[in-house]
């Protein structure tokens, strides 16, 4: 038992050792000179001693010396028994190793560039990887998020309807709370300019649910079920109002009908699910005739599953309890609506992040995200391989410096966390770089995403997470490449590294170097030609004939059925009056209207069989467009054989073109003869008589072979949405104002979608190939970058072990140049060993390459050489830059070394 | 320094707090008072004494302060704190049982 008098005392004592160490080391510079002042009088008083003993002056002074004992050995003992002593340590340490990297500027560069590259790979792999699986959604008490969905046959899940949400809202006592959204473009039009914008329909209880806050105003809440009030997203309040605080309870049109905005959602929120666009306004359900138009009535038919719903657990509740009344809600549901009700059971998915659950399961894009995670990693490992390789080569040549060192009284582990902090401030150095880089990745991985008509809902930022694994990963990285020079500082060989010669390593360690120099030259060769090869296709991509001409032609898509109080004929009247009033304007040459154009990204489908009173083939899916007679003639599709559509198409049997490519496989005889008729969509279904024959061109990527592809009448199969072609005389342009003026003076608040040249509309079709040239080269840059720093350091190291014999040789007359490449031999030789293992993994490259190529074939030899002469140079630099700074040694120093 | 004479250790600084009770010193002072006192026994090894003059000093057992030696050199003089001089009571104390067990383990055999 300690008294509580003795711990009070031994709290004031702590209190006073603490204190004073405080004020020891602010004043340590006064301690240290005190220290001196002392033992200075110390030996004074003993040698006064000792010549009053019969000593002379110069005999006692040296025995008092003697008997002192090493001064600078006991102030050190003082010196670390100061408290704080370490943190004067520390900032020695940083001195001196900021000092010794600005001594080696070149080392310096090379290992920093390495790092970054390795720790950037990582950050930006993080940042991605986060937004799309981990990050977990801005909102309260995220673990406690589920989604509700029904349970297709094939497990798959399945949007519900209003009726059944409601039975589970009230059946499952579990959830605290349940809501449900479904989600739709809507036409806002709040300055007289309508555009179409993302828009999610939520019942009343969604915000208060997740536990959100207005940024201004405020949220839907109980109560809001059928009011026309809208909240806006961050993005959207920021894009379309200025970030106007004013906005709040002021009116806006929404498809045409107005409503109020009553709030603004918090800027990290984008809705609950990735992988879908990010909402920009939020409405309450009961407002669905307004903001759905043309739905019917969704609150009150089984059948009318359009819902996803959100459901939070209630507190102490478990997951597996809410399963289980799941299930009872199922089974109660497929007894009292049986056909109404097509659901197999009921999902409970979690919702805790914004993985979109209906698009796979969370589990497997986690999955995805580690992996990438590790790829990450890889790049890491072969950055620290890098870098360690730097630094042990750089050790040899401190050898001499590390033994004066130890010789002067330094301990191990003093020089050890030396070099630790040296490491450490590469590690800083490298993730400072690293920073600049991830963000510009990130910003440009987000450009790579095709063109589409509304912002998606994946924000992958660099923020305080990933800044945190950056940091993290910077430590990691310390100590892995920071651990073989230290071991082999730590080794006890002291005389060996203080004569500063070659250390005889053993020559595995050298080779498994050289190894590790030739798998990634190898790596690297293979890179840069997958990235050439992409390059070279999306060239020729580019250049291909896409089937149609793309010039002096704009393209937009127009949504009337969105527009409250547009039935079907007042839809096809403004239909008729878009195109009547822009085939007017001057410098139009033609107006055509289409389901989808080619290679915009859209494309339905249909199922056509051949043969005359019954089916002679088995289904053939074709891509589908609807399109206006004028169609061909405006989009300047040529017509092989037969005729376009024309006006008089609308009565009598459906009548369709298809392409080559789909006649070939109808009739593979050849002849397809006057009024062939096929079956479409299914046997028995529709008889369609087929009165052209289109020549083929590519419809969904370039550089795809043709599909087979059927054109229907638009008149006679409406589609809501359709895509209006403008073909001009001359420039198209110029026309891009005018025609978005006489859509809104035809209908105020139609949003006009995507009003730009037909060529941009079609580059969607160039992404894929794009994303894959571009990731490609990125990829090779790094590959590249790391192998030229691994053969930098293979040199390098060279260049130290052998300083001496270069210095002999230098002084017995060999020519510079003879040493330089004698050194940069060391270094080319695994390159060359990696360029020939690269090729001929290239060149072994499966023949599953060339299906996502397009134009060039896989072992191209312009690429295949191109890449190895690229790479080359670069081995050459690297190579080239140690050596030539080992051959200009001063010959007198090298062999001082000795 | 022989061997033979190890301070045992924790009793240095019991020494230095038993010769500062009687007055302040320098550490010299303290060095050849223990020695002298000793008679030659007891040798302290300057890189020992001087470290533990601080760590005391830390402890708040000793002041130090810079005054004027007999000899009329600057000097650093120590003296004993009241914890000091409690720590030394409780540690001479300890001292004296421990030798006197010592001594009892030896004269019984």
């Amino acid at each position: 038992m300690i008294s509580p008098s003795k711990r009070r005392r031994g709290v004031v004592l702590s209190i006073i050792y603490i204190s004073t160490g405080i004020r020891q080391w602010l004043d340590r510079r006064r301690f240290e000179r005190d220290m001196d002042d002392e033992m200075r009088f110390h030996i004074d008083m003993e040698a006064r001693d000792l010549v009053s003993s019969g000593l002379s002056a110069d005999d006692a002074r040296a025995r008092a010396l003697a008997t002192f004992g090493g001064q600078a050995r006991f102030k050190e003992q003082a010196r670390l028994d100061l408290p704080l002593h370490w943190l004067s340590d520390l900032r020695d340490d940083l001195r001196y190793a900021l000092r010794s990297l600005r001594r080696t500027p070149v080392f310096t560069a090379v290992a920093v560039l390495a790092l970054g590259i390795g720790i950037s790979a990582n950050t930006t792999l993080f940042g991605l990887a986060d937004a799309a699986a981990f990050r977990p959604l801005d909102v309260r008490d995220p673990d406690r998020l589920y989604a509700v969905a029904g349970r297709q046959n094939d497990g798959s899940p399945l949007t519900l309807s209003y009726p059944t949400y409601q039975d589970i809202r009230g059946g499952v006592p579990a959830f605290a709370d349940v809501a449900a959204f479904t989600e739709r473009m809507v036409s806002v039009n709040s300055d007289g300019t309508p555009v179409g914008a993302w828009g999610a329909h939520t019942t009343d209880n969604y915000f208060t649910l997740l536990g959100l806050r207005a940024v201004a105003g405020r949220l839907t809440r109980s109560g809001d079920h059928d009011t026309p009030v809208t909240v806006l997203s961050h993005a959207f309040w920021r894009t379309h109002f200025g970030s106007d605080p004013a906005i709040v309870g002021k009116a806006i049109r929404v498809n045409g009908a107005p409503f109020t905005v009553i709030g603004v959602a918090p800027p990290a929120f984008s809705g609950t699910r990735l992988f879908t666009f990010a909402p920009a306004l939020w409405f309450p359900i009961g407002m669905h005739a307004q903001t759905l138009p043309g739905s019917g009535d969704l609150l009150h038919f089984r059948e009318r599953g359009r819902f996803h719903l959100l459901a939070r657990l209630g507190g102490g509740a478990r997951a597996e309890s809410a399963r289980q009344q799941l299930g009872a809600i199922a089974d109660q549901l497929a007894r009292e609506h049986r056909g109404a009700y097509g659901e197999s059971g009921l999902l409970l998915l979690s919702n805790r992040t914004a993985i979109n659950p209906w698009l796979a399961p969370p589990e497997r894009l986690k999955m995805i995200g580690l992996l990438s995670l590790a790829g990450g990693w890889l790049v890491l490992l072969i950055a620290c391989a890098d870098v360690a390789n730097l630094l042990l080569a750089r050790m040899t040549t401190r050898g001499r410096e590390i033994a004066t060192r130890l010789a002067l009284g330094a301990s191990r582990g003093r020089l050890a966390r030396q070099f630790l902090t040296e490491s450490a401030v590469l590690a800083a150095l490298g993730a400072a770089a690293a920073v600049p880089i991830a963000m510009v990745a990130l910003r440009a991985s987000q450009g790579l995403a095709p063109p589409l008509d509304f912002a998606p809902a994946f924000s992958p930022v660099l923020d305080g997470r990933s800044l945190a694994v950056t940091v993290g990963i910077a430590l990691a990285s310390a100590v892995l490449f920071g651990l073989a020079p230290l071991l082999h500082a730590l080794s006890p060989d002291l005389a060996r590294m203080f004569r500063g010669g070659p250390d005889n390593q053993k020559p595995a360690t050298n080779r498994s170097r050289q190894v590790l120099v030739v798998a990634q030259v190898a790596t690297s060769v293979v890179v840069l030609a997958v990235a050439g090869l992409f390059a070279r296709s999306l060239d020729a991509a580019r250049r291909i004939d896409v089937g149609f001409d793309t010039a002096r032609a704009i393209a937009f898509s127009v949504d009337p059925s969105l527009l409250v109080g547009y039935d079907q004929p007042r839809v096809d009247e403004l239909y008729r009056r878009i195109e009547a009033s822009l085939g007017e304007l001057p410098g139009v040459q033609s107006v055509a209207r289409a389901s989808s154009i080619p290679l915009d990204g859209t494309t339905w489908t249909a199922r056509i069989f051949a043969g005359e009173a019954v089916p002679t083939t088995q289904a053939i899916v074709a891509d589908c467009f609807f399109v206006s007679p004028s169609y061909f003639t405006t989009l300047g599709v040529a017509v092989a054989q037969g005729r376009p559509f024309s006006p008089a198409d609308t009565a009598g049997m459906e009548r369709v073109l298809v392409n080559e490519t789909l006649a070939r496989r109808l009739w593979p005889s050849g002849t397809m003869g006057g009024g062939a008729r096929v079956w479409l969509d299914s046997v028995g279904g529709s008889r369609v008589e087929v009165i052209g024959v289109v020549r083929s061109h590519t419809s969904r990527q370039l550089g795809d072979r043709p599909r087979a592809l059927v054109w229907r009448s638009l008149e006679r199969n409406r589609v809501s949405r359709t895509t209006v072609i403008v073909r001009a005389t001359g420039d198209a342009e110029p026309l891009i104002p005018g025609v978005r003026r006489t859509i809104q003076t035809l209908a105020p608040d139609l949003a006009v979608v995507g009003l730009r040249p037909l060529r941009e509309h079609i580059a969607v079709a160039y992404s894929a190939a794009e994303s894959a040239a571009i990731g490609g080269s990125v990829l090779g840059v790094v590959a590249s970058l790391l192998a030229a720093a691994g053969i930098f350091g293979v040199v390098a190291y060279t260049v130290s072990r052998r300083a001496r014999e270069m210095g002999i040789r230098s002084a017995l007359g060999a020519r510079t140049s003879h040493l330089v490449a004698l050194m940069v031999r060391s270094g080319l030789r695994p390159t060359a060993v990696g360029i020939l293992a690269g090729l001929g993994i290239a060149l072994a490259m499966p023949g599953g390459m060339s299906a996502i190529l397009y134009g060039v074939s896989p072992r191209d030899p312009v690429v295949l050489v191109g890449a190895s002469v690229l790479f080359f140079i670069v081995a050459a630099v690297a190579a080239l830059i140690p050596a030539w700074r080992g051959a200009r040694v001063d010959p007198r120093r090298a062999l001082q070394l000795d | 320094m022989p061997g033979n004479n190890e301070l045992l250790h924790g009793t240095l600084e019991l020494l230095i707090l038993r010769v500062l009770r009687a007055s302040a010193l320098h550490g010299w002072g303290i060095s050849k008072h223990i020695r002298e006192v000793s008679r030659d026994t007891l040798q302290i090894n300057q890189g020992s004494l001087y470290p533990a003059l601080y760590r005391l000093e830390r402890q708040g057992m000793i002041a130090a302060e810079w005054g004027t030696s007999d000899e009329g050199r600057r000097a650093k003089f120590y003296t004993i704190t009241p914890v000091g001089r409690t720590q030394l009571a409780t540690e001479e104390t300890e001292w004296r049982r421990f030798a006197l067990a010592i001594e009892l383990v030896l004269t019984s055999a």
